[in-house]
């Protein structure tokens, strides 16, 4: 069975361990163990909230309530990880039915963090070392910290990661991704059916939706967006890269910087460059059965054939190559 | 098998990992226990909502990145290194969530035919501009999909300067559609394939994350028949190869991504 091992241990322990009807009132806890400032935390739940906060010292303490008085809260060490778990009562216990636990878990900031939940919404704040957080239905939020790497995922619910990070990674399927901060090296984010928006100064992007927005900002580095049906919008000085749909339009939105080289690719999406003014750029457009049209103050357009045209602004120092099949491509002003 | 050692089994159980003599044991005991009979449906459901957690994203993707990008040299006939393949980032501390063995056997799989169909289509529909290539023999394209008439075709109005001219019949140059179709043989085996488990695994989807899929999948195959019916009549137009390559792109990139679900 495609289950983790140590979270069937949970599941498996939540439903056999415990005894009894459920209990219906919420019960506090607080618990904590020394653990030294390095080294890694687990934070398994089914559902409720869980706060994890990074801080000084070496002691991991965790707070808040459980979901019914016949929940209990288990830390354990495990192969040299922390394992924070709560674990549900058997015998008629139906963990949908339960409030869930809210938890505030605070750990040495240089911990190795990692959650797992069902439908607990995740809040990550100030961790610093490596943060991987995945859940089905909740919603989860990384912020703050300056952590080597980020892994956040949901099936459904909303990811939300800014944070000072070498490398992020950000995925939902029906939920909305934003990644925000700054990240020196890569951040994916990707979703089937939710809007994606990469606002983080970030050395390289790869981002994509089958059917949401894309929109991508102050990037600095090379950009890989893609869509199928999603439009695509992007903007920033910096922008170099890759970017295509299928029937998604594309919207390119900034100030070239000199060097830039982008490539626009869509069948029938209409690609609109609004570009500033005094801009700089040479756009090589080509088209099977789309429109090919500027009226950018001062541009000069020339056909090159039925399919093509070159649109040259200024001196021509950013490049984009433009390709559609039946899109209309036009470069205007902002 | 008493009550006990029922309930001591009942995970193992649930998630069908008991012997075959203890499951049998346990399914006499569950015919006559509603209690643990009820227990065991309890975890049976609790497992498959976490069965629905999403699979280690990173290492998929990068699994997927690794062999890509091993497979791109290879076409060329470059030597691969093998510290390229061990690009799995994550890995330096120590993964809870791993994919199940078969999922990576099956990823690699299809990864090796996608990425194969990728690099011989990047390979023919990259070319610097120019004539198409001239290859021996006309004759030696597979007369799959009505070579002759495709490989003759018209040509379109265009006679843009990256347009190659019309290749005479008998000549012994290769329209870029028909150099393009081997490339495009292979972009259709990769989609059936990963089609194939995507079908495997549609249940466990969303039935809004389904209808989205199909939905799209539809658009792209739209855009495929246009920019194919389009090269038909100008089977000499790199623009349009390099269309419908990229159109293919984006159908295995989304059934790729589909399947990583």
């Amino acid at each position: 069975m495609n289950i983790p091992m140590r979270f069937k241990t949970t599941i498996a322990a939540a439903a056999l361990l415990a005894a009894g009807a459920t209990g219906a009132a919420a019960q506090q806890v607080s618990e904590s163990r020394s653990t030294g400032p390095t080294g890694s935390v687990e934070v398994h739940a089914v559902n409720g909230r869980i706060r994890v906060v990074g801080g000084g010292g070496g002691q991991v303490q965790v707070t808040g309530t459980l979901g019914s008085s016949d929940e209990r809260l288990e830390l354990e060490n495990d192969e040299g990880a922390l394992v924070v778990r709560v674990v549900l009562p058997r015998g008629g216990h139906n963990y949908r039915s339960s409030r869930g636990a809210d938890l505030l878990v605070r750990v040495p900031s240089r911990k190795t963090v990692e959650v797992q939940a069902v439908s607990a919404d995740v809040d990550v704040q100030g961790v610093d070392g490596t943060t991987e957080v995945q859940t089905v239905s909740g919603s989860v939020r990384v912020a703050g910290g300056h952590a080597r790497e980020i892994s956040a995922a949901s099936r459904s619910g909303e990811v939300e990661v800014t944070a000072d990070a070498d490398r992020v990674e950000a995925v939902s399927v029906s939920g909305s991704v934003r990644v925000g901060g700054s990240v020196r090296d890569r951040v994916e984010a990707n979703s089937v059916s939710g809007e994606v928006s990469v606002t983080a100064s970030a050395g390289e992007v790869e981002a994509g939706s089958v059917s949401g927005t894309v929109t991508v900002a102050s990037m600095r580095g090379r950009a890989e967006i893609h869509s199928v049906s999603g439009e695509v919008r992007v903007s920033g000085r910096g922008l170099s890269g890759e970017f295509q749909t299928v029937s998604g339009s594309i919207v390119l939105t900034g100030d070239l910087a000199r060097g830039a080289d982008l490539e626009l690719t869509t069948h029938s999406g209409d690609v609109t460059l609004q570009l500033a003014p005094g801009a700089s750029v040479e756009v090589q457009a080509t088209t099977f059965s789309g429109d090919i049209s500027t009226d950018y103050r001062g541009a000069r357009l020339v056909r090159e054939s039925r399919r093509e045209a070159k649109i040259t602004v200024g001196g021509g120092d950013a490049r984009v190559t433009v390709h559609t099949f039946s899109g209309d491509v036009k470069l205007t002003g902002r | 098998m008493t009550h006990e050692q029922a309930i001591e089994r009942l995970d193992d159980y649930a998630s069908g990992e008991l012997p075959d003599i203890e499951r049998r044991l346990m399914e006499r005991h569950l015919e006559g226990c509603g209690a643990c009979r009820a227990e065991a449906e309890a975890i049976r459901a609790l497992l498959a909502d976490v069965a629905a957690l999403p699979v280690a994203v990173a290492p998929s993707a990068d699994l997927w990145q690794g062999i890509a990008g091993r497979l791109e040299p290879r076409a060329a006939g470059a030597p691969v290194p093998v510290e390229e393949t061990n690009v799995i980032s994550l890995d330096s501390r120590r993964k809870v969530w791993q994919p199940p063995r078969w999922a990576l056997q099956i990823a690699a799989a299809l990864v090796m035919v996608v990425g194969s169909s990728l690099a011989t289509a990047k390979y023919l529909g990259r070319r610097p501009a120019g004539p198409v290539a001239t290859l021996p023999s006309v004759a030696a394209v597979t007369p799959a999909q009505g070579t002759g008439q495709e490989v003759e075709g018209t040509v379109g109005a265009s006679g843009g300067r990256q347009v190659a001219a019309p290749a005479p019949a008998g000549s012994g140059q290769m329209t870029a559609l028909a150099a393009f179709r081997p490339a495009e043989r292979e972009y259709q085996q990769a989609v059936d394939d990963l089609a194939r488990v995507l079908e495997t695994r549609r249940a466990s989807l969303a039935p809004e994350t389904v209808t989205t899929l199909e939905r799209n999948l539809a658009i792209i195959d739209a855009a495929i028949a246009e920019s194919r019916a389009a090269l038909v009549n100008d089977p000499n137009s790199r623009e349009l190869t390099e269309m419908l390559s990229s159109t293919y792109d984006a159908k295995v990139q989304l059934l790729r991504r589909a399947v990583q679900l």
